[in-house]
């Protein structure tokens, strides 16, 4: 297991970098020799030194709009894996309510969430709330169905040794069923932290006037087009930031699961 | 060495049987009522055909499965559910494989709110023990099968209990380590005096290692012979090749070989009848 998740670590990370090493060098050698239009694809210099430029409408900068997604992700990401782990463990100890649960969380893979955001607005108000609702909530599924499965799928043996040792049922879970279903768990984080992000950015996309999604909209209206590359490349570098720390997190938690 | 005879039970099967309900409707009886006692300290070996019932015979006086009729008894007292008198070493790897050699073995202990110090002082004693001092920061991943063996071995024994079940603890061992891990597990018997319920497959084992075997019939599974081992210990190869130890092995290979070829037979007729 651990072994499997730093590979998978070292190859995201080393992924990562060779791709942004090639695209950068395709975009320069691509701009610099004229093969492309530079009105829709600014030549690497202009695009990192957009952030000097920017004519935003608010006094935000680049790192404030970066902060504001960087919050909102994260609190998503705490509160849905918080909520999703609650879930899956009620699914687990009442399987009635998992199953007549599980089509309607199932649904909500197929949902665009953000129907539900003129209700969160009124619910919440005009600020931040309602975008950390929708990335909660779009994280928390995963999050629940995963932590369901990890801990009705444990081995049989271990369970026949908390009962053998008759360990009382708080100590059983601390010590047999949740360690037995973390991997589970954290592979339902991981795909919950992706959910995370989809929701916070294209929430700011449509809804918001703050935070990398508002600012890529904001940036390609007015035709900025090396800033509204900036702020994708920040988008993209907060993506892989948050997956890859989760993997870290995994790797580390799960070093001894065999 | 010989272990004296007990003069009273200590382990009491008191017409034990146990029917299971089948998903598609209709019942399989598991086991025949079934009477036996065992004495203290004594070490008893369960022989029989595959799938005859003799996990389920050990999970009943482990207190883990309920019987259908009869009961289960240690010095007296009825076993009612899973207790701290019955230790169970399964068959199965049964570490955490997140958890070091040292947190695996002072699991049970953590139950018995003991203070830290106090389990990790009892586990070093049971490693030490099951011969596994130095590996106690190791993890299950770290170590071969029959050190992990040995490592559920000394969690179990750790809690002191006066009845030791083990259910094929060496079945996925290979022989070389089955044979040396046996000889650790009847130097740890004999020093603590425990009484055990050995469940294996491997008549050689169960005459090296016990002072009687139980030979199963197939289901409903009942003790078709209850055979006295009379072998002094310590039993070593030459014990192998002697007309005594040739005549008993027979003895249980013929009623293992009838009782085998009617469970061969009655799942080719199931297999045909489907």
């Amino acid at each position: 297991m651990q072994r499997e998740l730093f590979r998978a670590l070292w190859s995201q990370v080393l992924t990562f970098f060779a791709l942004a090493v090639l695209i950068v060098a395709g975009w320069w050698l691509a701009t610099e020799s004229g093969l492309v239009d530079t009105r829709t694809f600014p030549e690497v210099g202009r695009i990192i030194g957009a952030q000097t430029q920017l004519s935003d409408p608010a006094p935000a900068t680049f790192l404030d709009h970066l902060a504001v997604t960087t919050v909102r992700v994260l609190a998503g990401l705490v509160a849905g894996c918080l909520l999703g782990f609650g879930l899956g463990v009620l699914f687990w100890r009442l399987p009635v309510v998992g199953r007549a649960l599980e089509p309607y969380l199932l649904a909500f893979y197929a949902v665009p969430l953000v129907v539900f955001y003129p209700f969160l607005l009124v619910l919440l108000g005009i600020n931040s709330w309602p975008i950390i609702a929708i990335s909660t909530v779009m994280c928390s599924v995963p999050v629940a169905l995963n932590t369901w499965i990890g801990f009705r799928e444990q081995k049989e043996i271990h369970k026949m040794v908390g009962l053998a040792l008759q360990m009382p049922p708080l100590l059983r879970f601390r010590r047999i069923e949740l360690p037995g279903a973390l991997p589970e768990i954290f592979t339902g984080a991981r795909v919950g932290a992706v959910y995370s992000l989809v929701g916070t950015i294209g929430m700011e996309f449509m809804v918001s006037s703050e935070g990398l999604g508002y600012a890529v909209r904001y940036q390609y209206e007015t035709f900025n087009v090396p800033s509204m590359y900036l702020f994708l490349a920040a988008t993209l570098a907060l993506s892989f930031v948050v997956v890859t720390a989760l993997l870290a997190v995994s790797a580390v938690s799960l070093r001894h699961h065999g | 060495m010989e272990k004296s005879e007990p003069r009273e039970a200590h382990l009491l099967i008191e017409g034990v049987s146990k029917t299971f309900g089948l998903r598609g409707g209709g019942t399989t009886h598991a086991l025949s009522p079934i009477d036996a006692a065992v004495g203290q300290g004594r070490f008893v070996s369960i022989v029989g055909p595959s799938g005859c019932g003799k996990s389920t015979l050990l999970n009943i006086v482990a207190g883990l499965v309920k019987p259908s009729t009869g009961a289960v008894s240690v010095d007296g007292e009825p076993v009612r559910g899973p207790r701290r008198s019955i230790g169970v070493v399964f068959q199965e790897d049964s570490t955490l494989p997140w958890r070091t050699v040292i947190d695996n073995v002072r699991l049970g202990l953590e139950v018995e709110r003991m203070r830290k110090a106090a389990q990790i002082s009892r586990a070093r004693e049971m490693i030490d023990l099951v011969g596994l001092t130095g590996f106690e920061h190791a993890y299950p991943r770290e170590l071969s099968g029959g050190m992990r063996q040995r490592v559920a071995i000394a969690r179990t024994l750790a809690l002191d209990p006066s009845v030791l079940l083990m259910d094929e603890p060496f079945g996925a061992l290979d022989p070389q380590t089955r044979l040396m891990i046996g000889v650790e597990l009847l130097q740890m018997w004999q020093s603590t005096n425990k009484t055990v319920l050995f469940v294996t497959h491997d008549i050689q084992e169960a005459l090296l290692l016990s002072q009687e075997v139980w030979v199963m019939s197939y289901r409903p599974a009942t003790i078709r012979e209850r055979l006295p081992v009379p072998f002094e210990y310590p039993r070593g190869p030459e014990l192998l090749s002697t007309d005594e130890y040739q005549h008993l092995s027979a003895r249980i290979w013929s009623v293992l070989q009838k009782e085998s070829q009617r469970a061969f037979d009655e799942r080719e007729h199931l297999l045909s009848s489907r």
